[in-house]
């Protein structure tokens, strides 16, 4: 039965994947790699990651999907047609990295110290429960400070590279056109989406779940906003360009306030360890939100009022 | 009991591959709304009932109604913008599209 499933679920993959490659128009592709990426998801649940399978769900498939569509959207206000004709390139491309992956995890070398257990023995120190968040945020706090980084500096090279154009878009829309239903689903389902944000935040501490996937959610809910006309950034554009550099510097400064009592760079004091790890995954979870959004929100928007 | 939830959870994948049937073999995008919103709706509140009895606690029932009434919501929202938008592009595309929605809905 496990099998049976195992092997669908492996089969539709590679369907999704095909699909995404051979099909006729962007659109198809584009709505078969959304469906690869909940396919994805489903397999890390499969193969008991569920961290890995939260991310996949809501930045691989959710946040690259309205991504995509929306690049397709600005794609088709240029020109009606687009072509599929590069398909080979990025195909031997794909096939070179999987074979590069099958090779080196048949080749990996013999692990000297097992990890896991490692981060098992040393799980009552970390000051959380659930292994991912302890080895995200306290063993290896360092990889995920630089993470943080890197999101916050391509949302600003994404800010640099399309101020004007947002600027020329907004100017254009300013009329509003609500769809009313959309309207009253999204306003009512966005304190929702914050709840279940917060409670993906809060449930990392013993259970999959942390920063990441919170501010994912988060991104998605003020993705829907913006779709459905809610134009909240408008209101607080420097305070949302504040929010961006907020989780990063926050994360900064208690990495360093820890070195004025003489402990190395991003260590956390035993006994507090659990509340450190809550308050910076808690500013995390709000910047990472904003960074995804304000790359989907650096798209120029509707250039042209339609008139329907 | 447990046949019971076999019946449940039958009966609502036969409403997920009708609906999916629906979905490939209608001729117009009304219709085929029509189709896969019974899977959506019908489809995932059997499952729903059918898993509810093998739930260990009343947090994780409620989650699975949560889920359920999100889905409702959120197909249902769905439909209709993908209705209007049609609509919109093409209003004559639809000979009889306004009287049979309302009959069957």
């Amino acid at each position: 039965m496990q099998f049976a499933f195992d092997s669908m679920l492996g089969l539709g993959l590679l369907a999704c994947a095909a699909g995404v490659f051979w099909s006729r128009d962007l659109f198809r592709s584009v709505v078969m790699f959304i469906a690869f990426g909940l396919l994805l998801a489903l397999t890390w649940v499969r193969l008991e990651a569920p961290d890995l399978a939260l991310a996949e769900a809501a930045i691989g498939a959710g946040l690259t999907g309205v991504l995509l569509l929306d690049a397709i959207g600005h794609l088709r206000q240029h020109n009606e047609h687009s072509p599929r004709n590069h398909w080979l390139l990025p195909l031997l491309c794909c096939i070179a990295l999987a074979l590069l992956l099958i090779l080196s995890f048949n080749a990996r070398p013999e692990a000297s110290i097992s990890l896991p257990q490692l981060v098992a023995e040393s799980l009552p120190e970390s000051g959380v429960e659930h292994p991912i968040t302890a080895v995200l945020l306290n063993f290896r706090s360092y990889d995920t400070l630089l993470e943080i980084a890197v999101l916050l500096v391509a949302a600003v090279v994404a800010m640099a590279l399309n101020d004007g154009l947002a600027a020329a878009a907004r100017t254009s829309t300013e009329q509003s056109n609500r769809d009313p239903v959309l309207a009253g689903f999204t306003s009512r389902l966005a304190p929702v989406i914050l709840l279940v944000a917060i409670y993906v935040l809060w449930a990392g501490s013993y259970m999959p779940g942390g920063a990441f996937q919170g501010g994912a959610i988060l991104a998605a809910g003020l993705v829907l906003l913006k779709l459905a006309d809610f134009h909240i950034e408008r209101y607080a554009e420097s305070l949302l360009r504040l929010g961006l550099a907020f989780g990063f510097l926050v994360f900064l400064a208690v990495a360093t306030s820890v070195m004025i009592g003489g402990r190395p760079f991003l260590t956390y004091p035993e006994a507090f360890a659990g509340q450190f790890i809550l308050f910076i995954e808690a500013v995390l979870t709000f910047s990472i939100g904003l960074i995804l959004f304000s790359l989907f929100n650096q798209s120029p928007g509707q250039e042209v009022p339609h008139d329907n | 009991m447990i046949y019971l939830q076999y019946l449940l959870v039958g009966a609502g994948c036969l409403f997920f591959i009708v609906g999916t049937l629906g979905l490939l073999r209608f001729p117009d995008t009304f219709t085929r709304i029509h189709a896969i919103t019974k899977a959506d709706n019908l489809g995932l509140g059997l499952l729903m009932l059918g898993l509810l009895p093998s739930t260990e606690s009343l947090p994780q029932a409620l989650k699975l109604i949560l889920i359920w009434l999100l889905v409702l919501a959120a197909s249902a929202t769905a439909s209709y913008l993908i209705a209007h938008y049609v609509k919109a592009q093409s209003p004559d595309a639809l000979p009889h599209a306004d009287t049979t929605s309302e009959e069957q809905d």
